[in-house]
């Protein structure tokens, strides 16, 4: 990729009501079918009389009719992205329920008990650790595989970071084996270190480097939780490196929603090319200043758009901030352009419409740079 | 002798999960959804009252987080950004000030589930001042004493309508004193609490969490309050010094963020040992903070847990 400032999705799109009813077994309703033959046509997918007929009927669908409806919800979403004019594209994470409950339901080891709120009326499964974790087999692949085979666009695959997977989950198992240590903090700390390093060796480090073998060059590990323990970044640290050993392709981390700050220093031993952040939400762009601060020489993925919010940017705006990091870094070679985070919680036509912009605020930055 | 009550949000069931997530996408009405709230507090009080806790509450239910009633409800103040809430996967809406504050009161009183306490003795929780303004943005004041000062004058209305309504009983929490903690806050945080409880007629305490309170005792102690807390799970117990003069020593000795059922020998023990280390005659076994990190199940597990460790501390 030579041109400065290219442009990036990070993450999950909203699933269709086509596709989720579609699954499930139940037939679209006029307004979701409606939807379905507009993006169809905004798009250009072809074909879609084939989905129509997989969706025209009420009942338990098949494993194959099932997977079938799921291929064209990747489609869809990665010709949106392609659309909006991305330079580097996923499928929206269209078969994943979400980036938490999705990797652990196929790890041994875990429990689910129930639902835990996020804020509002927003909540999501939780689990708790209860064995001693394993893998039953690398995941993601069909999903990558799919998804190189139809993007036009060069392909970026995210997974879970093991550390937000042991964070976001309820300790059982390691905390009882670290029972003899009496100091209940220096009890919950060693806990986390095994429970976060056994997902690094033996869940992420094998999905890792089948993903590699399948044809994966860049790997985006999300770790939302990165920067939540101040004093458990070096375990951050450890777990990256440890689960990267040896995977041959370019790697980036997702961190949104913190104070990165807490990251730095250790932050610099993680082997990975690029950090990719989220500032819109907060309208603080002098974050930038921290990476400055702290000699931080990576990439940097910069968070352009609110994802929380309907106001769609203007490029004006998104072009303003990017210069604003040029001017901090002094380096537009090292920035990306991308939303704060996944755009899982926006319409399809919000997300398409910041998206557009996202672009051509990176465009209206490159010439102003190029100028 | 011990007491044992909750400190703070309770998670909701998931038949209520189920009716939010309908009414947020239009597909059940507000009167319904009132309905399953004020009938989910009525099953908790009954298990509070079930299993021997001193004060009920009734979950803060419908709070969306601690600060929501006084964002959504303060005139000149709205809910703000999703802002994670300290280290946790969860996440609040940072209170905006864009004009001076009015003491209006009633705010907390109109977001608790009165009815389901049938005349027990209840409990209930705001923010301290020094919590409410460190957590919310400032676009009004400019000047960090005037809006403590007018944040206390607040909260002290809040806890006016409460004591008026019947609660016998309000904890302040404060998890920003000891998780980001700061240079000769405890003076200003002091001053500012004893303004909300002054002339008040009703049980006071001040609970912290989510950060270590050793540092700040004994400092914590000569808060204006009848009981004093912090959370077992972040504090560095070794290092705790000081002496409880006639307080409640509030000790949050089940883990509110874990699942893990603590074996109740272990924190029996735990609480006794740091209640002698602070020569403390009262305590009361807590959880470390609100249960709404936990699902429904394993919440209701651990109310039951901490009935059973209550009896043990004695």
């Amino acid at each position: 990729m030579q041109k400065v400032f290219p442009t990036q999705e990070i993450g999950s799109l909203a699933k269709p009501a086509w596709l989720v009813k579609g699954v499930r077994g139940v037939r679209p309703s006029p307004e979701d079918r409606a939807e379905l033959d507009y993006w169809a046509a905004r798009l250009e997918i072809e074909g879609v009389d084939d989905l129509r007929r997989l969706l025209a009927t009420n009942g338990e669908r098949s494993e194959g009719a099932k997977q079938a409806i799921r291929d064209w919800g990747a489609l869809f979403a990665v010709r949106f992205l392609e659309a909006a004019g991305l330079d580097v594209v996923y499928d929206g994470e269209a078969r994943r329920v979400e980036m938490y409950e999705y990797p652990v339901r196929r790890i041994d080891g875990f429990q689910f008990y129930g639902h835990v709120r996020s804020f509002d009326y927003r909540y999501y499964r939780k689990a708790a650790v209860v064995d001693r974790v394993q893998l039953r087999e690398p995941f993601h692949l069909d999903e990558l595989g799919f998804v190189k085979r139809h993007a036009r666009r060069p392909v970026k695959v995210p997974i879970t970071g093991p550390y937000t997977l042991a964070d976001w989950s309820f300790n059982e198992y390691y905390l009882r084996e670290a029972g003899d240590i009496r100091d209940l903090r220096r009890r919950n700390y060693e806990a986390k270190r095994r429970f976060v390093m056994d997902l690094a060796t033996e869940v992420l480090r094998p999905t890792l480097l089948a993903l590699v073998e399948v044809g994966a060059d860049w790997i985006q590990i999300d770790e939302p939780a990165a920067a939540t323990h101040p004093e458990e970044v070096p375990i951050l640290v450890e777990a990256f490196n440890a689960a990267t050993e040896g995977v041959r392709a370019k790697l980036s981390i997702h961190i949104c929603y913190s104070d990165y700050r807490a990251l730095y220093p250790h932050i610099l031993q993680m082997r990975v090319d690029m950090l990719t952040l989220e500032f819109k939400n907060t309208g603080d762009y002098n974050i930038v200043n921290i990476f400055k601060e702290f000699g931080d020489r990576r990439q940097i993925g910069l968070g352009v758009l609110d994802v929380h919010s309907d106001v769609i940017e203007t490029p004006e705006e998104i072009q303003e901030k990017i210069l604003q990091a040029v001017g901090i870094l002094g380096a537009p070679e090292r920035i990306w352009v991308n939303p704060d985070c996944g755009l899982r919680t926006r319409t399809w036509d919000i997300a398409f419409a910041k998206l557009q912009n996202l672009v051509e605020g990176a465009r209206l930055a490159r010439e102003t740079v190029a100028g | 002798m011990a007491f044992a009550h909750l400190t703070g949000i309770f998670p909701r069931s998931e038949e209520l999960i189920t009716a939010t997530r309908a009414f947020e996408r239009g597909r059940a009405d507000k009167s319904a959804l009132d309905r399953l709230f004020e009938e989910e507090a009525q099953r908790l009080v009954a298990l509070q009252v079930e299993h021997g806790l001193d004060y009920v509450t009734d979950g803060l239910l419908r709070w969306q987080d601690l600060l929501r009633p006084l964002a959504d409800e303060l005139p000149g103040v709205h809910a703000g950004p999703v802002t994670r809430w300290f280290d946790n996967n969860s996440f609040y809406r940072r209170p905006v000030i864009e004009a001076p504050l009015e003491p209006v009161g009633g705010a907390a009183l109109r977001w608790t589930s009165v009815r389901a306490f049938e005349g027990r003795p209840w409990k209930a929780i705001l923010p301290s001042p020094w919590a409410f303004a460190a957590l919310s943005e400032d676009r009004a004041y400019g000047d960090d004493k005037a809006l403590l000062r007018d944040v206390a004058e607040v909260l002290r209305a809040e806890a006016a309508s409460l004591a008026a309504a019947g609660c016998r009983y309000i904890q302040f929490s404060d998890p920003v004193l000891v998780a980001r903690p700061r240079e000769g806050a405890l003076a200003p945080a002091q001053l500012a609490l004893a303004r909300v409880v002054e002339g008040l007629n009703v049980r006071t305490a001040l609970y912290t969490f989510f950060g270590d309170a050793a540092p700040l005792l004994p400092g914590l102690l000569d808060f204006p309050v009848h009981e004093v807390g912090f959370d077992l799970f972040a504090t560095e117990v070794d290092r705790l010094d000081g002496r409880v003069r006639e307080q409640v020593l509030l000790l949050g000795g089940l883990d509110g963020r874990n699942s893990l059922l603590e074996d109740p020998q272990e924190a029996a023990q735990t609480v006794r040992r740091v209640a002698d280390r602070l020569h403390a005659d009262q305590v009361a076994v807590v959880p470390s903070c609100d249960l709404e990190f936990l699902p429904y199940e394993v919440a209701v597990a651990k109310v039951r847990r901490l009935a059973e460790v209550k009896r043990l501390v004695g």
